[in-house]
């Protein structure tokens, strides 16, 4: 074992001002800086996710996305109302909410008898994932253009999603307090932080609590997370990548988001063609993921995880949501249909550094012997 | 001006026999004493080399019978040893003063206000009410009564006989039992409930000052007329108070009932079942906390923004860690005491691994940290670091400070009242470091002196924040961490624990720590001849601490009484001791 990965790595000041300055910089810049004194130890770096939410542009009066308002969304209780008005009629049980129920779990894609407002303007988190820049494309809050993100169409106006909804509140609690959505990246064969033109990116589950620092209000970096090798093979993906002025891009990867809320089932999200666009720190990372979401899992996801009564609060229909995603949907085509069966999002990320180690070797080394490689960092041995 | 120079002052001047020559040297001597040098505790003196010497022959001179009372921990350890660990006892009692480096010590001198009596009545009946609960009386009570709704006098005789021999450490007298006896019944039929009736009067026991407070009791030595000693009762619960942290279980009783403990051969036989057995752990760990200071862990407070990854669960952590290690190598491996300071071989948690930076699994996990880590022995770990360092900045003063006065028994003057603190205590200072600020604050001579003799040895482990973690730079400027300790040099902290391990008052001190804990309370100046010949037996095994335990376990001075201090020293007395020694403060 080199000396580099038994030594507690705390980059220098000056380091963090190199990487902190260059991560700054724009990206594609001419910067070609390359501090090798960034490497971390080991060659690698893990980041656990604390923060992960689908991309939506929010403005203060909602009037660039959603100008005929948020509240102009019809949810389930709302779509009943419609479908079933208090009129005198009487009418069953299996003819109202069991047809309900049954659109809910297994939309038709027909026509939607529902009005369904979805999200407008220019501007979308996201990435260029086809390399084109077509008019339904939107522009990413830094200026680029080309943005694919049509699942912020589908989702962008509906309450559940946007800030003070139920979903995005409770999502992003769970997401922290839920050992079962922790979502774990190690980078690899990694020389810089700042330039690097060929890393190894591989997504894990975790199986630790996340470090809430001292003050309550941030993660603590360096804590440590064991990969959960044995019921987290869903969650493990690799890809190559290269870091750029600080920032990491990855080749197209399949990425399992796990999704539990409030203590009910779990599921998980599934993008296809995922690439990762973060800014690295020492102590961080934070970015955008983009790629295609898959609507079967997109669409069973919110449904196992979530009660009926929050997808009522926050205006989301499933029924009509599962049939917008269809209609909007941009990739990956079925070869028989030829219908898309994913749709182009994002993911706007935040993670902070910890000390990855793998159940099978590493921990049996530590748990033997008291030695001086068990304070490998985030070991790369395969 | 401490306590310690007042005497010396006093006992050289108020001498009368003293001949004016002695006095006036010694006199010189003291007052001498730089502003801020730092005093080592009485050495050993020539009359006492001679004393140890001299052997059987020689007049054996312990500590002073005591009157202290059970620290909390040795209530609680009492307590669960007898009736079982499920007995929760969630409770401090008021602290104790530091004396002489102990908190024990403290206890031979502490008085009882009217909170802290409130505080054992409840925790009596805490105690009591557990004991007696419907679901352990099947395994703490003795017998069955004949009418659980009535008085029971012989069941109530067999329970509270045992209880009260083991918690009042002697046996009851037969008045004593009756009339607890008589109080149980007398509340079992009032209250017709014999079991409320037996913990009423166990709670009266435990507030009992027979219970509270160990007064030891002496007798005349045979082997030595003229001379006092512990009576068997006393020397069984000095000798568990030392080695369990707990009032002596019915072996010791029965021991010291035999007069076993007056034997040598025998009093050997017990000391060795007292150092093999599981309740040793419990002793080592209560006496290195007290020597550590590590009470001051309690009141631990750091700046979160300052240190984020000083997390809430690190301070007692840090605190386990430590003790964790003292008894995983003195006991456990059995190593060299000295070796404690230089060992690369603890424990971490997970709140720990973020500080020194290592992942790691839950739990406590065994760990030898790199050679280039520079984390080497107890100094380097976070409870000294963090515990000697302010809320928001590390000091190198405090750590020298610490290290001086908790390790080897030296004591460092307070700084003057009216000291300027400006340039430490500046966080915008134009001082990057720590060696900087502390030299500009040097300049002024009123605080060079203090200075002197703890920064030296305290820069060396300003690679260390205030929070134990490692650095290199502090503000954008490397650290230096060059540093000495009683004139040997280092590059860095590693050369620093060396020179510690190696400093001839490591040893010295804990055989004066862990003596004067034994006995429950400082040690007269009279001790020294003991001091000198555990001294020599300590480093002959090797400096292991099980040695040193059944060493003091076994001296003879150990269970010898002192006979009360006079009002004004003797002067012949006076004149042979040279209570202290002045070393130079560093350059």
């Amino acid at each position: 074992m080199n000396k580099q990965q038994t030594k507690t790595w705390r980059p220098s000041m000056a380091s963090r001002m190199v990487i902190a300055g260059v991560a700054l910089a724009t990206v594609g810049g001419t910067s070609v800086v390359r501090a090798d004194d960034t490497a971390p130890p080991g060659r690698s770096i893990g980041y656990a996710f604390y923060a992960i939410e689908w991309g939506i542009t929010q403005t203060k009066d909602t009037k660039e996305e959603c100008p005929q308002g948020v509240a102009e969304q019809l949810g389930p209780r709302e779509q009943y109302k419609i479908q079933f008005p208090e009129d005198g009629t009487k009418r069953k049980f299996v003819d109202t909410q069991m047809l309900r129920e049954a659109d809910t779990w297994f939309p038709k894609a027909e026509k939607d008898q529902f009005q369904f407002r979805q999200a407008a303007g220019k501007t979308a988190f996201g990435l260029d994932l086809d390399g084109k820049v077509k008019p339904t494309d939107f522009t990413s809050p830094e200026g680029k253009p080309g943005v694919d993100n049509q699942l912020f169409r589908v989702i962008g106006c509906i309450y559940n999603y946007r800030v003070g909804g139920s979903l995005q509140n409770f999502d992003q609690i769970y997401q922290k307090k839920m050992g079962i959505n922790r979502l774990i990246i190690e980078l690899t064969d990694v020389d810089s932080l700042v330039n690097d033109d060929d890393v190894t990116l591989t997504t894990y589950r975790g199986r630790d609590p996340l470090v809430t620092d001292a003050t309550g209000n941030s993660f603590q970096p360096g804590g440590t997370q064991r990969i959960d090798t044995r019921w987290g093979k869903d969650f493990i993906h690799s890809s190559k990548g290269k870091i750029v002025n600080g920032v990491l891009m990855t080749q197209p990867m399949d990425f399992n988001n796990p999704h539990e809320v409030a203590y009910q089932d779990a599921a998980y999200d599934w993008m296809r063609d995922a690439r990762f666009e973060v800014k690295l720190t020492p102590d961080g990372a934070q970015g955008v993921i983009g790629g295609y979401a898959d609507i079967e899992a997109f669409h069973r996801s919110r449904n196992r995880t979530w009660s009926t009564h929050h997808l009522s609060y926050g205006q989301q229909s499933s029924g009509s949501v599962y049939r917008e995603l269809l209609k909007a949907a941009d990739g990956f085509p079925d070869p028989k249909t030829g219908q898309n069966t994913a749709i182009s999002a994002a993911y706007t990320v935040k993670l902070v550094q910890v000390r990855i180690l793998r159940p099978q070797k590493e921990i049996a080394d530590m748990n033997a012997k008291p030695a001086t490689k068990q304070f490998a960092d985030s070991s790369t041995a395969k | 001006m401490d306590l310690f120079r007042k005497r010396l002052i006093s006992g050289v001047t108020g001498g009368r026999k003293a001949t004016s020559l002695l006095r006036a040297g010694l006199f010189a001597a003291a007052i001498a004493l730089p502003a801020c040098a730092f005093l080592a505790l009485p050495s050993i003196t020539a009359a006492a080399k001679d004393a140890a010497v001299k052997g059987a022959d020689a007049p054996i001179v312990g500590a002073p019978k005591r009157l202290r009372l059970l620290t909390t921990q040795q209530y609680i350890n009492t307590i669960q040893y007898f009736f079982g660990p499920d007995i929760k006892i969630d409770v401090k009692f008021s602290p104790l003063a530091r004396t002489d480096g102990l908190l024990v010590s403290g206890s031979s001198i502490a008085g009882v206000s009217d909170a802290q009596i409130e505080i054992y009545q409840k925790v009596a009946n805490i105690v009591s009410t557990q004991v007696l609960a419907p679901e352990r009386r099947e395994t703490l009570i003795p017998c069955k009564p004949k009418n659980d709704k009535a008085a029971d006098n012989a069941c109530a005789a067999k329970f509270l006989g045992d209880v009260s021999g083991y918690l009042y450490r002697a046996p009851l007298s037969k008045d004593r039992l009756a009339n607890l006896v008589s109080d149980a019944g007398k509340a079992a039929d009032q209250l017709k409930d014999f079991y409320a009736g037996l913990q009423l009067t166990l709670e009266g026991v435990l507030m009992s000052p027979n219970v509270l407070f160990v007064a030891e009791t002496e007798e005349a030595d045979p082997k030595r007329p003229g001379q006092m000693r512990l009576d068997g009762y006393s020397l069984a619960s000095r000798l568990s108070l030392f080695l369990w942290n707990a009032a002596p279980d019915a072996t010791l009783r029965q021991a010291a009932a035999k007069g076993q403990l007056d034997n040598e051969k025998t009093r050997a036989k017990i000391v060795d079942m007292m150092l093999a057995s599981p309740r040793l752990e419990a002793g080592v760990r209560s006496f290195f906390d007290d020597m550590f200071g590590f009470d001051d862990f309690e009141t631990l407070a750091k700046d979160a923004m300052a240190y984020p990854y000083f997390l809430g669960e690190a301070a007692g952590d840090a605190r386990e860690q430590t003790l964790r290690t003292v008894v995983d190598q003195l006991l456990t491996k059995n190593r060299d005491y000295r070796d404690l300071y230089t060992t690369r071989e603890t424990f971490i948690s997970p709140a720990l691994a973020i500080i020194y930076g290592v992942p790691t699994t839950p739990g406590w996990r065994a760990i030898e940290f790199p050679p280039e880590s520079h984390r080497t022995g107890i100094l380097t770990q976070v409870s000294f670091l963090a515990l000697h360092s302010h809320p928001g900045r590390s000091s190198a003063t405090l750590r020298g400070k610490a290290l001086r006065e908790l390790l080897l028994c030296q004591k460092v003057p307070p700084p003057p009242a009216n000291v300027d603190f400006s340039i430490v205590n500046n966080p915008n200072s134009d001082y990057k470091t720590a060696r900087d600020r502390l030299t500009a604050h040097r300049a002024n001579p009123v605080c060079a002196g203090c200075h002197k003799i703890t920064d030296p040895m305290g820069l060396a482990l300003e690679n260390f924040d205030g929070a134990g973690q490692y650095r290199t730079e502090e503000k954008g400027t490397p650290i230096d961490p060059t540093g000495s300790l009683d004139g040997k040099d280092f590059a860095n902290v590693d050369g620093l624990t060396v020179a510690l391990r190696d400093n001839t008052s490591l040893p010295t001190c804990l055989v004066r720590r862990a003596f004067s804990y034994s006995t429950g309370g400082s040690l007269p100046l009279t001790a020294e001849p003991a001091l000198v010949e555990l001294n020599k037996s300590f480093a002959a095994e090797g400096y292991r601490l099980r040695g040193l335990l059944k060493a003091i376990a076994l001296n003879p001075a150990f269970s010898a009484v002192a006979e009360p201090a006079p009002k004004k020293a003797a002067p012949e007395k006076s004149a042979s001791v040279q209570p202290t020694k002045v070393v130079a403060a560093n350059p």
